[in-house]
């Protein structure tokens, strides 16, 4: 494995985060910043600090606290930003902050790029002056976003938040999936604000760019009469399986003549296409170890034959045992095979967060994909 | 061609476009261009996802190989390339596309084979038809090798419009630098090349235009409000182009002997940026678009005067001297380099753009070996404010604002500007707004030459030079070069390894009140 791939290391700019006053952290931060340069003249190092948005992450507990502020943290190489980590603390009494930094030097330079983290805790009682606290501390003018891996549907809370935010971004996975529709579509429904990112949408991001290819050249005419689709995920959630399911039916205008029905195995529901041929979908739970809960193992897309004609074709996409890599296969009987072998990167939670944060506006497919996966699991 | 169907599946993904199933030919298979960068950057490409699953790389050279020696040769340039990843996985099923095809570039049997080759491809892999020519070859062989593709039609011109019926697959072919060694040459290559190519089959690549702050200089320019209106003559004083190597010839020294520098760097690369810096806004971001622009600031530089070659361009070669702290060998002590060798290895000149937005603006451009440090940039120095306002606190000239675009190492822009150093007294100092890639997108950029094969698969020419950009260029460096060859260098070398060139080279500047940028 070559080491090009590897970013370098984030190291702390203090020894200790400083714990300040709430209303004292911007005066903080520019002291910080001002020992920073001081200490990296001596030492001829040059010091960015870099800033292209808000970041804002809520933990619900302190046990979730320090995870989330390591992804935030990581995250930040991507996107430099200030991050204000928001934590509901039982233990604490009133409002505190603490500030920080941590910088990760350049390739083949002396320069070091930084940026800033703010942690704010307060008594879950105290929540809700959070949002006034977001308020006084977002970068001017700069966007902001509001990681939120599973906030509670119809929370105000949630909305208040919501309201500092310019984009808002969940994990479906993250939610447990008791429920239809599945609960980004529950946000969708109030978030003329803040657009919805999904971290499990980039989960799906290898799996749509290798079934879109499957009906690009030479299988382009196959994917015309799309007969079948299965989806197998591992258990325990489905809610990759069916924003996956979702995005296909969205894309090619397929409705839905039989939402998905089934109990704790298969579940399968009848959708029609654009020209009235019935497509048959099926979402298979499988134990397997290695794989995270939820994630897609495989699909596999059957078209041609039967009434409506066309090419036979299969196309496949399958998760290797290792987890580590993804093969694409296409194979028909009036083409030649196709096979491609990709690795499966970027699949952590900082990874998946900065590929949401890519996007700042609203994403349009995802949200017609969401809409479709709630109209499928409608009777679920 | 994209299907509906795909064409819908693909909204959103981050590659709207992907290219159509193809073969990619690589003649000059063994050399060290095609091990080192065009196969490990396909290998990448396929790593990313971004190459068909219907696609093969065949190469095609003199060395006799088999496919699995070759292979593992390839593997191992993959394997220690610093920039890409190495995979097993994704290595084996790219592996298992890669033929090898030996033979002589001017044996036309070669080329039979290497037709019933593709077509055996074409079978069994589904490429359509699709042909990627990557001439990655000395350019002594270029004419053998269109010919040869020519006979054995492999170069089919694409059809035009009132030709009857659709070709089976495109044919494209890739052209590497030097395009020619002067005018007359470029001209007989391109009209070689526009017999069996049509000019929208042909790219020819500088990867220069592949690297992402060059791409930026359009966005920057062009979806900015705040930098066109000031981008004339009423407020830059002068434009600076500086593509510095510190590096020698690295056993290069047969090629370098017939190119020199102005061949090698002038022609090509700081002809093409300045044309980026100067053009007018594109009517869209399209090939012709673009490239009739570029067309139009070469027309309008001011052809240097024979007489005034001495006057306003500065050659240089390099001697001995310490380059990072290391003694390193004049020029003329490197290998395959006559030792009174008068090919140089520096140029400093100062052009002229007539037209309205730039008439009075001079622009300089600089390159050469063995200079202090690797640095490549495009510097835009503004005006000075009218009025000196703060003389009477002892500034009697303030710094000017400079625009720095920096395209190697560290890709970025910076412009600096005058701030008060903070305290009682008015003191003014320059500083420098930064903005870094690294910085501000923390993600790993695509080689240039990633970006250019993509591109060159999926059809967008518009980051390759077309036929009159070129010669337009060799007709502005052939009075340089004619002048050169009628008269001796009487110094050289004259500057030291590790220096900014020669000191003529700070006259042709200081002459007109202004300096080089200290890099």
């Amino acid at each position: 494995m070559s080491t090009a791939a590897v970013a370098p290391a984030l190291q702390p700019l203090i020894e200790a985060p400083r714990r300040v006053d709430v209303g004292a952290v911007e005066r903080e931060l520019a002291e910080l910043w001002r020992f920073a340069a001081e200490q990296s003249g001596h030492e001829g190092v040059v010091l960015t600090r870099a800033r292209t948005l808000t970041l804002v992450a809520y933990a619900a507990d302190p046990q979730s606290a320090a995870a989330l502020g390591d992804v935030v943290l990581q995250t930040s190489q991507r996107h430099p930003a200030r991050s204000i980590l928001l934590v509901a603390d039982p233990d604490e009494s009133a409002l505190r902050a603490e500030v920080t930094a941590s910088c990760r030097t350049l390739r083949r330079s002396h320069k070091q790029i930084c940026s800033e983290q703010i942690v704010v805790r307060a008594a879950p009682a105290n929540r809700d002056h959070f949002p006034s606290v977001v308020r006084n501390l977002v970068l001017p003018d700069m966007p902001v976003v509001l990681y939120w891996p599973s906030p509670e549907r119809a929370d105000p809370f949630v909305e208040d938040l919501r309201e500092v935010a310019d984009r808002l971004i969940i994990d479906s996975a993250a939610f447990p999936d008791e429920s239809a529709p599945p609960p980004a579509a529950g946000l969708l429904a109030t978030g003329e604000r803040a657009p919805l990112g999904d971290l499990t949408w980039g989960r799906l991001a290898l799996w749509r760019s290798l079934t879109a290819q499957f009906f690009g050249p030479p299988h382009g005419a196959a994917g015309e009469r799309i007969r079948k689709v299965r989806i197998a995920h591992a258990a325990t959630t489905r809610v990759q399986a069916l924003l996956y399911a979702g995005w296909l039916t969205s894309r090619l205008r397929w409705k839905v003549a039989q939402p998905l029905r089934g109990g704790e195995g298969p579940q399968r529901a009848t959708l029609t296409d654009q020209r009235g041929h019935p497509v048959a979908l099926s979402l298979h739970p499988e134990s397997r170890a290695r794989h995270p809960a939820g994630a897609l193992l495989s699909t596999m897309i059957v078209t041609g034959g039967g009434d409506g004609g066309g090419e036979e074709a299969t196309f496949s996409i399958q998760r290797n045992d290792e987890a580590s890599a993804v093969i694409a296969a296409g194979e028909g009987t009036q083409r030649p095979a196709t096979r491609q072998a990709l690795p499966l990167e970027g699949q952590d939670e900082a990874s998946l967060l900065a590929l949401e944060m890519d996007l700042l506006g609203r994403d349009r497919i995802y949200e017609e994909a969401v809409r479709a996966a709630a109209a499928l699991s409608a009777a679920a | 061609m994209e299907t509906l169907l795909s064409e819908r599946l693909r909204e959103g993904l981050r590659l709207r476009r992907q290219p159509s199933p193809c073969a990619v030919v690589i003649f000059g298979g063994t050399g060290d261009l095609a091990r080192r960068r065009l196969i490990p950057d396909l290998y990448n490409l396929a790593r990313k996802g971004l190459l068909p699953a219907a696609f093969a790389v065949v190469a095609f050279a003199r060395r006799p190989n088999s496919d699995e020696t070759f292979r593992e040769q390839v593997r191992q340039a993959v394997e220690e390339s610093p920039e890409v990843p190495y995979d097993a996985a994704v290595w084996e099923n790219f592996a298992g596309r890669i033929t090898y095809v030996q033979s002589d570039y001017d044996d036309l049997a070669g080329y039979d084979r290497l037709g019933r080759h593709l077509s055996d491809l074409d079978g069994r892999m589904g490429l359509g038809g699709n042909r990627l020519f990557y001439l990655a070859t000395p350019p002594s062989v270029y004419h053998d090798i269109i010919n040869r593709l020519a006979a054995s039609r492999l170069g089919v011109r694409a059809p035009r419009p009132g030709d009857p019926g659709p070709a089976e697959g495109w044919a494209r072919i890739v052209i590497e630098k030097p395009f020619g060694s002067d005018l007359q040459t470029a001209r007989d290559l391109n009209w070689r090349v526009g017999e069996v190519f049509d000019e929208t089959q042909v790219f020819r690549i500088d990867h220069y235009l592949g690297k992402e702050t060059v791409q930026n200089l359009m966005i920057f320019r062009f979806g900015n409000t705040i930098f066109e209106p000031i981008w004339t003559r009423q407020y830059i004083d002068h434009v600076q182009i500086t593509m510095a190597e510190s590096g020698g010839i690295a056993g290069r020294g047969g090629y370098y002997e017939e190119a020199g520098v102005a061949r090698d760097m002038l022609q090509n690369h700081l002809l093409q940026l300045l044309t980026l810096v100067a053009m007018e806004p594109p009517a869209a971001i399209e090939a012709d678009a673009v490239r009739d622009e570029k067309v139009k600031i070469l027309h309008a530089v001011r052809p240097v005067d024979p007489d005034e070659v001495e006057r306003t361009v500065v050659r240089g070669q390099y001697g001995p001297g310490a380059v990072d702290g290391r003694a390193v060998p004049g020029y003329r002590q490197e290998e395959r380099v006559d030792p009174a060798s008068v090919t140089p290895t520096y140029v400093a000149a100062r052009f002229e753009i007539e037209n309205w937005r730039w008439a009075g603006v001079p622009f300089y451009l600089r390159t050469g070996k063995r200079l202090p440090k690797r640095v490549t940039e495009l510097a835009i120095q503004f005006a000075v404010p009218p009025l000196q306002l703060f003389r009477q606190v002892g500034m009697d000239e303030m710094e000017p604002n400079v625009l720095t675009l920096n395209i190697q190492p560290d890709e970025g822009i910076s412009l600096r500007f005058a701030a008060k150093v903070p305290g009682q007294a008015i003191r003014i100092r320059a500083v420098n707004m930064d903005f870094n890639y690294g910085t501000s997108f923390g993600v790993e950029e695509p080689t240039a030459y990633e970006r250019l094969l993509l591109d060159a698969m999926i059809g967008d020419r518009t980051l390759f030079a077309r036929r009159d950009e070129v010669e337009l260029s060799w007709a502005l460096v052939m009075p340089i070069l004619e002048s050169w060859e009628e008269s001796r260098p009487p110094d050289f070398p004259n500057y030291e390894a590790g220096e900014w060139g020669p000191e003529a080279a700070k006259a042709l500047i200081e002459r007109d009140g202004r300096r080089w940028r200290r890099l």
